[in-house]
């Protein structure tokens, strides 16, 4: 259906990304309230939460360590199992930081200013909790160095052959050039920190990483250059890390893994899941530290169409899989997708299903992306669904693949469900740290797209006006 | 005070006690040892914490240091200090293992063992390749069976009896020379009330003992126990003349081979044998003259002969005997009394009565056009008119004679030996005062109604046994028993052929075997056995060079003297007269059977965990049995895998767990012997499983089966660990029809049509692989292959024990077991089937798949593949090609990952998940003797797999280097992996494909040929020879 021009919004005549027409002031004083006034008590009440879960993290980890990967359920068909599950599960979320911030900076999409810092730090804790599972995951975990090209006496090498160690690589670098972004993006911030601190330590801590930061246009025009730099080198790693991740199982020979539709269909999944999550995540926190005039429902609309575009995309995945399967006519390919669907794992099937490709069909409805309670709802199923299709991936092939002599039922134990409970720990403790300490939403970018900050336009109140901070919503937009 | 802060740095409950400085660095001395000054070394070598580093490498330095003037059993010097190598023995190179020839009585049959020695410490046991039993055909290595191979284990056994009891309560060697000597100096004065209890092995020297015994101690009797024995088969030869005779089948001259519950190629008889001559009539030849013997296999159960028939029939057991009759009737052309056992018979088995009438005459007419070249073997459990008639069917068929299938060897000239029965009745009878037990476990093995533990107690019992059982709870003395690798003996086969049996260890603990018991009681001047033993044949073979004959002897592991050549006459009067008295089968309720268990036997190999953990050939369980049933009698009572069942039989009643197998007769209930142990091994614990005790529901009348079994589901369910659940390669398991095991019949085989129905078999016909890239791995020079002939390979499970004992293989336990982490490197895949083909295409029949399958059997062991796909995907580079085309692990680089082992298509990698090696060594301390030194022992965190056995390849490499003759050329045969050299049916063939003379080379050149998987283009070094099938074709 093609719109008339006058259905098309104009662009001078946009609602405005951030409501309430607040002076860069009081936009400032909104970002900083969370770090600079008295710890809420919720806050505590999560972080014990989520410090105990991390709790769980240590304690089972270091069993593992003690006792051996045997404490999981893994058998032997099932070489991989929760483990490889949550790691794919943490990069996929990983993915949706880097994509708003980079991505669509570069395609100018200035929406993504009131959630990027928060997403990227959301990327960077997945990205940690990710790092964790295939580290602790090996047999021999003192031997962990092995996996890095170190040089060394023993004359040994890594075996660049191996998706493994594309992995290793692929999730280092996207960490790092995530950090990087990410920090690079938080210097005039930190600054601005550092200049309303009150505490010696926190003006000695905030002032050590702004890095002398003095808001001189010498600095925005070098910290431009470099957020774009950033930028476009994050942009190729959004798709290249989660196609890596996706070798791991679709260079392998098995039935369900060896498929070339993995690249994409992972991305695919990656930006879905990471959108769920950041969803999530941004609903509670809008709700809490009351940001909702920054976090707008603009912003869920526009994250909700993406996830809804996203989560279609990965049922057509699913569905070619299938066909492909049936046009391929290898039966063992055949069989596992059979397999899948009627099998010992079909609940688990059903479940990816379900949450992944019909609930988000709910999304074409305006009403319910406009319905913070219904999205909510919608993006926690997301997050199942899209552990779930991991889950789906790793346990189904392995555990039924060629020689029905070897099949087996693999089932998790108590310190599977330990290791994932705990991974959440690690990441909500970070998380909450980075809500505590750091500024949420970066105060000079969403000053940048205040309409006091957009001073062109003869209709437009001049800047002096912004400057009071008085100025309510600019008048063109109630025309 | 000093002396009590080392007390209690002593981690034992007995007090510290020490006279001297030397004595504290030993740990002290015992109660014992003060109270008798005089004690010498035996005490402190048998002490009850077991045997420590130090203690074994000193005891082992001085045996070796003995080992020219001839190991002798009973004098030990104390030893106190190790034996350095620097004036090293004659002959003993350290790193290099010695292998010496002996023998022994395992699973019911005598083998020829060849023993592999590493620095004294005997690692490995192996069949003796110059010994007719182990190897008749005189191939390159003698077979042995799992039983045989896992003794190695039970000699290290942590469990073992260490210290003689007294009523339970450990007493002194002393104590107990002194007691026994005083009570038996009273018998022998009093002149009765003595039995003695033996097993059936046949050993000249012990039967010249017991002979011996029963003049000195007149009127002692002579008693046999031992549920290998074949009691049921010498009753049924002695009914009609051949009393005294054994038969020996020489399977290679039979074209057609019917065996009537006979498990005559894995559990009843000599095995290895039968396996070996079996296999030679199963090499079909060039594919168009193609040729096969056939088997016929009639049961109750699914044996691993009736796995190997090509025409198989289940009929419960009690019908047996009716078939046979019937058959010979048949042959006879007899048709009216086929037709009436038919109609008898189908009523509780279940089978069309037509049907059974056209198997009967269909099977006479085939023994009828093969007379002189076919055997009608019947197994132990039918009763003894059955082995007669079977004696009489083979006698008009031509079948019996020196040059036929079925020859006579006349037995060891045994004394008079009472069976079990007889015991009970003269114990219930108070005809004894002392019961000796040399060896078994009767109060175990005994069906219950015999109560022969409570008979026992009544009396004064003396039990000689490796571990305080069942049997020596309830003994007045219990006399800890020397392994057969710890003293001398001899071992008469059924061939005749005699093995002195020469021990590779002075005895760990200080036991006596049962020459030297005997000979104590007896009060022989000479206790030591070696001395017995040699005495024996000193007598045998008189003569000036009997010490060169014996020394060939020992090194051999044969005897050369003439062979008994009488013959039998038979005479059939006695059995017609018994025939003719025979009442047919009632059949009321379910038939149940007991059956000599697969793994544990009768119960004497439960405390070996390699044998727990070895996977019964069908059902694939693992550290229990359970009571089998066919789907459709399951189905009937609404009894599914797992479910605790009540069953009762004989007016005894037990729980136990269910487990459904597709080709048990309809109606039939078979149970397992050998499990629910109680007593003498750290096995027998609740979480190791232990099964259940079927001698518990065992009559003396219904020793191997009975009707009149009721069974009902009971509430609760049992945790099986069996390793392979799933059975089928069809529908509704799997999607389509899985090409993976390569079935033909063999008239197909031969036909026409043959190329395009094996080409249905690849899952893209015709269609060549071609490589994308310069092919990485080189392909010149050596290149180790292997072949597994599944025409060949009868699923007996000797390759996967000769593999564990090689490589140092761990055990799990049942736990891990059921969370599926065994850590076999072969394993034996046991899949049903029922195929036939339309169009040439492959597929099955649902109706036969569920009542009437076939069994394929597929041994995995690695299958080093060229182009592995686990070799890519090691991210540290640990598993690596060599360029003699082995898939390499380096352990020491292996971070376990486990992405190799779920990129193996074949799922033949093991990973450690726990430190399953250390936990072993915690569990079996002296095992660690038992490891191989040339094998690593995986640490936990590590993926392990079958290397091909490449420290046996290196070693022949270092050998053909070091002769100067050889000029570094390995040629065939120099190098035979563990599973190829233990493998009875000589189905595995390994060595250098390169070669074109090697068996290997020309079994890839085989039409029969084919590699699992072959689709993925991985190319694997393992492959395999195609199952025939060679059936009745009016029978399928």
């Amino acid at each position: 259906m093609v719109q008339s021009v006058e259905q098309i919004e104009r662009v001078d005549r946009r609602v405005p990304l951030v409501l309430g027409g607040k002076s860069f002031h009081e936009v400032t004083e909104a970002i900083a309230a969370p770090i600079e006034g008295r710890t809420p008590k919720l806050w505590w009440i999560i972080f014990s939460a989520a410090v105990t879960l991390l709790g769980i993290l240590v304690a089972s980890t270091g069993y593992l360590f003690y006792e051996g990967t045997g404490i999981w359920g893994l058998n032997n068909p099932a070489g991989w199992g929760w483990a490889i599950v949550n790691f794919v599960f943490w990069v996929g979320i990983g993915h949706a930081g880097t994509l708003i911030s980079a991505i669509l900076f570069l395609f100018r999409q200035k929406w993504r200013t009131s959630i990027n810092r928060f997403a990227e730090a959301m990327t960077l804790f997945a990205v940690a909790c990710a790092l964790l599972f295939p580290t602790i995951h090996v047999g021999r975990v003192w031997l962990l160095y092995y996996v890095f090209p170190i040089p060394n006496q023993m004359q040994m090498w890594p075996q660049f052959r191996s998706p493994l160690l594309w992995d290793v690589f692929a999730v280092t670098i996207y960490g790092t050039v995530s950090l990087l972004f990410w920090y690079v993006g938080l210097i005039p911030d930190l600054a601005t920190m550092r200049d309303r601190a009150k505490s010696a330590l926190g003006r000695m801590l905030y002032g050590f990483f702004s890095l002398g930061w003095r808001g001189s246009n010498r600095h925005w025009q070098h910290y431009e250059v470099a957020y774009l730099i950033l930028a476009g080198l994050a942009t190729p790693l959004v798709l290249s890390v989660h196609s890596i991740v996706s070798f791991d199982f679709a260079t392998s020979v098995i039935p369900g893994w060896h498929t070339t539709i993995f690249p994409p269909y992972f991305v695919a999944g990656a930006i879905f899941s990471g959108f769920g999550m950041v969803l999530t995540l941004m609903i509670i926190a809008r709700w809490a530290f009351k940001l909702e005039h920054i976090m707008t429902m603009r912003h869920l609309e526009n994250m909700a169409k993406i996830t809804l575009l996203t989560g279609t995309m990965v049922g057509y995945a699913y569905g070619i899989e299938f066909f492909i399967a049936w046009y391929s006519g290898n039966q063992f390919e055949q069989f596992t997708f059979i397999s899948r669907m009627f099998g010992p794992y079909s609940w688990a099937y059903w479940t990816m299903v379900s949450c992944n490709v019909f609930i988000p069909q709910l999304l074409w409805f305006r009403k319910i992306r406009t319905n913070v309670k219904v999205l909510f709802v919608i993006s926690i199923f997301v997050n199942i669904g899209m552990w779930f299709e991991r889950f789906v991936i790793v346990a189904t092939s392995l555990t039924r693949d060629f020689l029905p002599s070897s099949w087996a039922y693999y089932s998790p134990t108590i310190w599977d469900v330990a290791a994932l409970v705990g991974s959440f720990g690690l990441f909500f403790t970070l998380f909450l740290l980075f809500l505590r300490f750091l500024p949420m939403i970066a105060v000079a970018e969403i000053k940048g797209v205040l309409p006091q900050a957009n001073p062109h336009h003869g209709h437009t109140p001049h800047a002096e006006e912004s400057h009071a901070g008085a100025t309510p919503a600019p008048a063109e937009a109630k025309e | 005070m000093n002396n009590e802060k080392l007390t209690d740095m002593d981690q034992s409950e007995e007090k510290l006690y020490f006279r001297s400085l030397e004595d504290l660095s030993r740990g002290g001395v015992g109660d014992e040892a003060l109270k008798d000054e005089w004690s010498t070394g035996e005490l402190n070598l048998s002490s009850d914490q077991g045997i420590d580093r130090r203690k074994f490498l000193g005891l082992m330095g001085a045996s070796m240091a003995f080992a020219g003037l001839g190991v002798s059993g009973c004098i030990r010097k104390p030893v106190e200090y190790i034996m350095p190598y620097t004036r090293r023995p004659e002959d003993l190179i350290p790193g290099s293992p010695l292998y010496y020839a002996t023998g022994a009585y395992v699973g019911g049959k005598v083998v020829g063992l060849l023993v592999e020695s590493q620095e004294g410490r005997p690692t490995k046991i192996e069949g003796n390749p110059k010994h007719p039993m182990s190897n008749p055909d005189g191939l390159r290595s003698g077979a042995s069976d799992a039983w045989s191979q896992a003794e190695v284990m039970h000699l290290y056994d942590p469990n073992r009896s260490k210290k003689p009891k007294r009523a339970g309560k450990p007493i002194g060697w002393k104590t107990l020379w002194k007691e026994l000597g005083a009570h038996f100096k009273k018998l022998r004065e009093s002149g009765s009330g003595l039995a003695l209890v033996v097993d059936s092995t046949p050993s000249p020297t012990l039967i010249d003992l017991l002979k011996f015994f029963t003049t000195k101690f007149r009127g002692a009797k002579l008693f046999r126990h031992d549920p290998f024995d074949r009691e049921n088969e010498r009753a049924g030869l002695a009914l009609v003349g051949a009393g005294t005779f054994a038969p020996l089948y020489h399977l290679d001259r039979a074209r057609v081979t019917v065996a009537i519950d006979s498990d005559l190629l894995a559990t009843e008889g000599d095995t290895l044998r039968n396996a070996r001559l079996f296999a030679k009539t199963r090499k079909p030849g060039e594919r168009t003259s193609a040729t096969m013997s056939r088997l016929y296999a009639i049961e109750p159960r699914y044996s691993n002969t009736g796995l190997t028939a090509d025409n198989r029939l289940r009929l419960p057991a009690s019908h047996c005997g009716g078939f046979l009759k019937a058959l010979f009737a048949a042959v006879k052309g007899n048709g009216n009394s086929v037709e009436t056992w038919a109609n008898a018979a189908s009523k509780s088995s279940g089978h069309d009565a037509k049907q059974l009438t056209f198997w009967v005459h269909e099977v006479a007419g085939d023994l009828k056009s093969h007379r002189g070249s076919s055997v009608v073997t019947v197994g132990e459990r039918q009763p003894a008119w059955v082995h007669a008639l079977a004696l009489r069917l083979n006698d008009h068929l031509g079948n019996v004679g020196d040059d036929k299938p079925l020859q006579l060897v006349e037995r060891l000239n045994e004394p008079e030996l009472g069976t079990l029965d007889q015991l009970v009745l003269d114990l219930q009878g108070k005809k004894f005062g002392t019961v000796v037990i040399l060896s078994g476990n009767p109060v175990y093995a005994s069906p219950a109604d015999t109560n022969l533990g409570a008979l026992l107690k009544g009396v004064k019992t003396l039990h000689l046994s490796s571990f305080f059982d069942e049997t020596s709870s309830v003994a007045t003395w219990h006399v800890p028993k020397s392994h057969f690798l710890e003293g001398w003996g001899d071992l008469r086969a059924t061939d005749g052929t005699v093995t002195i049996q020469q021990p590779l260890i002075a005895p760990l603990y200080g036991t006596v075997n049962e020459l030297e018991l005997l000979s104590r009681l007896a009060e022989l001047p000479e206790t030591a056995s070696h001395k017995i033993v040699e005495s024996t044949w000193k007598k045998l073979a008189p003569g000036a060079d009997f010490e060169k004959r014996w020394q060939t002897w020992l090194h051999d592991g044969l005897v050369t003297l003439p062979r008994p050549t009488s013959r039998p006459t038979l005479s059939y009067d006695k059995l017609d007269g018994q025939l003719a008295q025979l009442k047919s089968p009632s059949g009321n309720g379910l038939e149940l059977n007991f059956i000599i268990d697969p793994t544990l036997g009768d119960g004497r190999y439960a405390n070996i965990a390699w044998l727990q953990e070895l996977p019964d050939p069908i059902t694939k369980l693992t550290w229990d049995n359970a009571l089998l049933l066919s789907p459709k009698t399951a189905k009937a009572k609404s009894i599914k895998s797992g479910d605790i069942v009540a069953l009762g039989f004989g007016g005894r009643t037990m729980k136990l767990a269910a487990w459904l197998v597709p080709g048990i007769a309809d109606n039939t209930l078979v149970l397992p012997l050998g499990y629910g142990r109680t007593k003498g091994s750290r096995l027998f614990h609740k979480k190791y499983g232990g099964g259940f005790n079927a001698y518990a529901l065992q009559t003396t009348k219904m020793r191997y089966f009975g009707w009149g079994a009721q069974l009902s589901r009971a509430d609760g369910h049992y945790d099986l660990a069996s390793t392979q659940e799933h059975g089928t390669l069809v529908e509704p398991l799997t999607h389509r029809f899985r090409p993976l095991v390569r079935d033909f019949e063999i008239k197909d085989y031969k036909a026409e049509s043959f190329k395009k129905r094996w080409g249905n078999f690849d899952m893209l016909p015709g269609r060549a692989h071609k490589s994308l890239w310069k092919e990485p791995n080189k392909r010149g020079g050596l290149q180790w292959a292997m072949t597994i002939d599944l025409n060949a390979c009868i699923g007996c499970n000797a390759c996967t024990i000769a593999c564990q004992a090689e490589n140092n293989v761990s055990v799990v336990g049942k736990k891990e077991v059921m969370n599926g982490r065994e850590m076999h490197w072969i394993r034996i895949d046991r899949y049903f089937t029922a195929p036939t083909f339309q169009n040439n295409r492959p597929t099955y029949d649902k109706q036969r798949l569920e009542n009437e399958p076939q069994i394929v059997i597929q041994p995995l062991p690695c299958q080093h593949c060229e182009n592995a796909p686990c070799e890519n995907v090691c991210p540290v580079g640990a598993t690596l090609h060599s360029p003699e085309g082995l898939n390499d692990i380096a352990y020491n680089r292996c971070i376990g990952t486990r992405y190799c082992k779920n990129n193996c298509p074949y799922k033949v990698r093991r990973f450690n998940f726990y430190n399953f090696s250390s936990r072993n060594d915690a569990d079996t301390p002296l095992l660690r003797l038992q490891r191989n030194p040339d094998v690593t022992v995986r640490f936990r965190g590590v993926v392990e797999k079958c290397s091909y056995c490449v420290q046996r390849i290196q070693e022949a490499k270092i050998n053909a280097k070091v002769d100067p003759r050889r000029n570094g050329n390995v040629r065939e045969g120099d190098v035979i992996s563990a599973c190829a050299q233990a493998c009875p049916s000589n189905a595995i063939a390994f060595g250098n494909k390169n070669d074109p003379t090697s068996l290997v080379a020309k079994n890839r050149l085989s039409e029969r040929h084919f590699s699992l998987l072959a689709d993925l283009n991985v190319q694997p070094r393992t492959t395999y020879l195609a199952k025939l099938r060679n059936p009745n074709p009016k029978l399928v």
